[in-house]
């Protein structure tokens, strides 16, 4: 679960893991992409607005790195929607204090795998 | 015999004063069955050149036929002995005569003859010689042959006829045709001249008329243009209007929406997970449930800041309003409003419309949920959903029996940020207003006034058969 702000990333892990999934978070791109060397996810959540370097670029790099690996965009602003970079994304999930649509996404493409 | 007659002439006093009267008297209509019955009574009056009968026709636009308009004088030797003796003893002035525009009778057997008259151009008919010449002819019966039609010979027996054409612009308009019918007194020289004056004086005062009509005509259409140009600029800067609120709504949302989902997500957590009091979890629940209406908010009205282009295609508008109304009883439900019943009178076979069916959608939203607060708190709460249509346009009904609108706040309804809903945005409307405006549909408020309902009707465009879809349309 990537994404620069702490109070999104505690309340994502909460909710998950409540889910039975393992959540590893990371607070910028580099430190994500720095993960996923490291070790094997079944599946990235992916904020876009981040400093340094934004989901859409941690996107590619996490695609060219580990093909197949599922994204979700998870973000606040639905401008990124039309943007061809986020086609390469397995979901487009808009942030809400509900989290409901967000942990349907994560089971309908778990199954798939 | 045909005569043509020449015009050089020199008038008498009594002519000259007679002429006056009549310019007076032409001058003074721009009424053109008035300016006709001048002209005819100056021909047959007394005073002026006491023909029996004067009889006017005029060109039609094609320029085809010669068109009886007007005829004055008696159809008979009885009508005419009564006619002359009235007028001998009532004995009336030139003014007396050229205003009692308003005794012309229709009904006078003369007079109907004449307009029942249409002559078609006929090689050697004397009317159209003088018109096609700008001659004048005074004839002499027996006429040769081919010189009038039967029906002109029924109508002018003689013994003496005059025939002159009345002049316009580039070429003549008509004729003016007068003769000696039941006096029997000869036609002299000096009649006929001023008979082509009086025709020469109407063309004059024709074509005045007529330029008239053409100034007023044009001044209408510019008017209209005008207006429409208007009402364009007003549209244009509503537009422009509300596209600039709906990128600071864009701009704002999208900045609110990311701590929102956190605190949201937050409260939901604590609610979740806490081991602390009922009291904490009672709370953060309250908080979890304003985030998520806060943020439905933020939602809906996101969706307008992207109005600007409209994906349209033909839409089904009967599942468009069930689906909506649907969504809106799911939400109300939610909300613990069962009060509210929608009732549907859907025409069967209503024609598709041609719309962006997600901005419709959330137009349709905008109408039945400002209905809905106008209903709240009543027992009986109604909303009514009614279909028609034209050869163009389908039109939605949306009505309520609700508070109502006060006349004078009907058109200001649709103004941003014209609200009279405590935590209304004053949005709604207007979004709705411009979504449909912009989908070359239109949308007005009825209102019986206060406490007797509102109703919104909604025209919209009708799908158009064998357009191409699927491409991005600005619907203007």
């Amino acid at each position: 679960m990537v994404d620069d702000d702490a109070t999104q990333r505690l309340v994502c892990q909460k909710e998950l893991e409540a889910e039975g999934w393992e959540v590893t978070l990371a607070s910028d791109g580099l430190e994500a992409l720095e993960q996923i060397r490291k070790k094997k996810f079944d599946l990235v959540i992916l904020d876009i607005r981040m400093p340094q370097m934004d989901g859409l670029e941690v996107l590619g790099r996490t695609l060219s790195a580990s093909p197949g690996l599922p994204v979700i965009l998870y973000t606040a602003f639905d401008c990124y929607r039309d943007n061809f970079l986020s086609w390469a994304a397995d979901a487009y999930v808009l942030k809400s204090p509900d989290l409901g649509e967000l942990k349907n996404k994560i089971k309908t493409l778990l199954e798939k795998e | 015999m045909v005569k043509p007659v020449s015009k050089k002439v020199f008038w008498t006093d009594d002519e000259i004063g007679f002429l006056y009267h009549l310019d007076e008297a032409l001058h003074s209509t721009l009424d053109l069955d008035n300016l006709f019955f001048i002209i005819l009574t100056a021909a047959t009056a007394g005073p002026g050149l006491s023909f029996s009968r004067a009889a006017l026709f005029l060109i039609d636009q094609e320029r085809k036929n010669l068109v009886g308009k007007m005829g004055i004088g008696p159809a008979n030797g009885e009508e005419a002995n009564r006619i002359w003796s009235q007028l001998a003893q009532e004995n009336p002035s030139l003014e007396e005569l050229f205003s009692s525009y308003s005794r012309l009778s229709r009904e006078a057997e003369f007079h109907r003859l004449v307009v029942s008259l249409s002559l078609l151009f006929q090689e050697g008919n004397i009317c159209w010689r003088s018109l096609l010449t700008g001659e004048t002819y005074l004839l002499s019966a027996p006429y040769e042959e081919g010189l009038l039609p039967d029906a002109l010979k029924t109508l002018f027996p003689g013994p003496q006829l005059v025939v002159t054409p009345i002049p316009g612009r580039r070429e003549a308009v008509g004729v003016l045709l007068g003769d000696n019918a039941f006096s029997g007194r000869v036609i002299n020289e000096r009649q006929v001249q001023l008979l082509v004056l009086y025709a020469q004086r109407a063309g004059n005062i024709l074509e005045l008329i007529k330029t008239n009509q053409d100034l007023k005509e044009k001044v209408q259409e510019l008017e209209e243009a005008n207006r429409s140009l208007s009402e364009a600029r007003q549209r244009l800067l509503r537009s422009q209007h509300l596209a600039t609120i709906g990128q600071a709504i864009a701009y704002i949302s999208h900045e609110i929406r990311e701590p929102l989902s956190a605190i949201g997500g937050l409260a939901k957590v604590i609610n979740r997970y806490s081991k602390d009091s009922r009291e904490v979890k009672k709370e953060s629940e309250m908080i979890y449930h304003k985030v998520i209406h806060l943020n439905r908010f933020l939602n809906r009205n996101l969706s307008f800041a992207r109005f600007g282009e409209q994906r349209k295609r033909p839409c089904d508008i009967e599942s468009l309003l069930k689906d909506t109304c649907q969504e809106i009883q799911k939400d109300l439900l939610a909300e613990g409003r069962k009060e509210v019943a929608f009732h549907f009178r859907l025409t069967s076979g209503t024609p598709r419309v041609n719309a962006d069916p997600e901005q419709l959608q959330h137009a349709l939203t905008n109408i039945i949920e400002n209905s809905i607060y106008f209903i709240t708190g009543l027992p009986y709460g109604k909303i009514t959903l009614e279909t028609g249509w034209n050869e163009s346009f389908v039109e939605v009904k949306i009505s309520d029996n609700g508070v109502g609108i006060e006349q004078s706040d009907l058109e200001k309804i649709f103004e941003p940020f014209y609200t009279t809903r405590s935590g209304g945005s004053g949005l709604g409307l207007a979004f709705a207003r411009q979504i449909i405006e912009m989908g070359g549909g239109r949308i007005s408020a009825t209102s019986g006034g206060k406490g007797k309902g509102t109703t919104f009707t909604v025209f919209l465009p009708r799908e158009k058969k064998g357009e191409s879809y699927g491409k991005d349309t600005d619907g203007r």
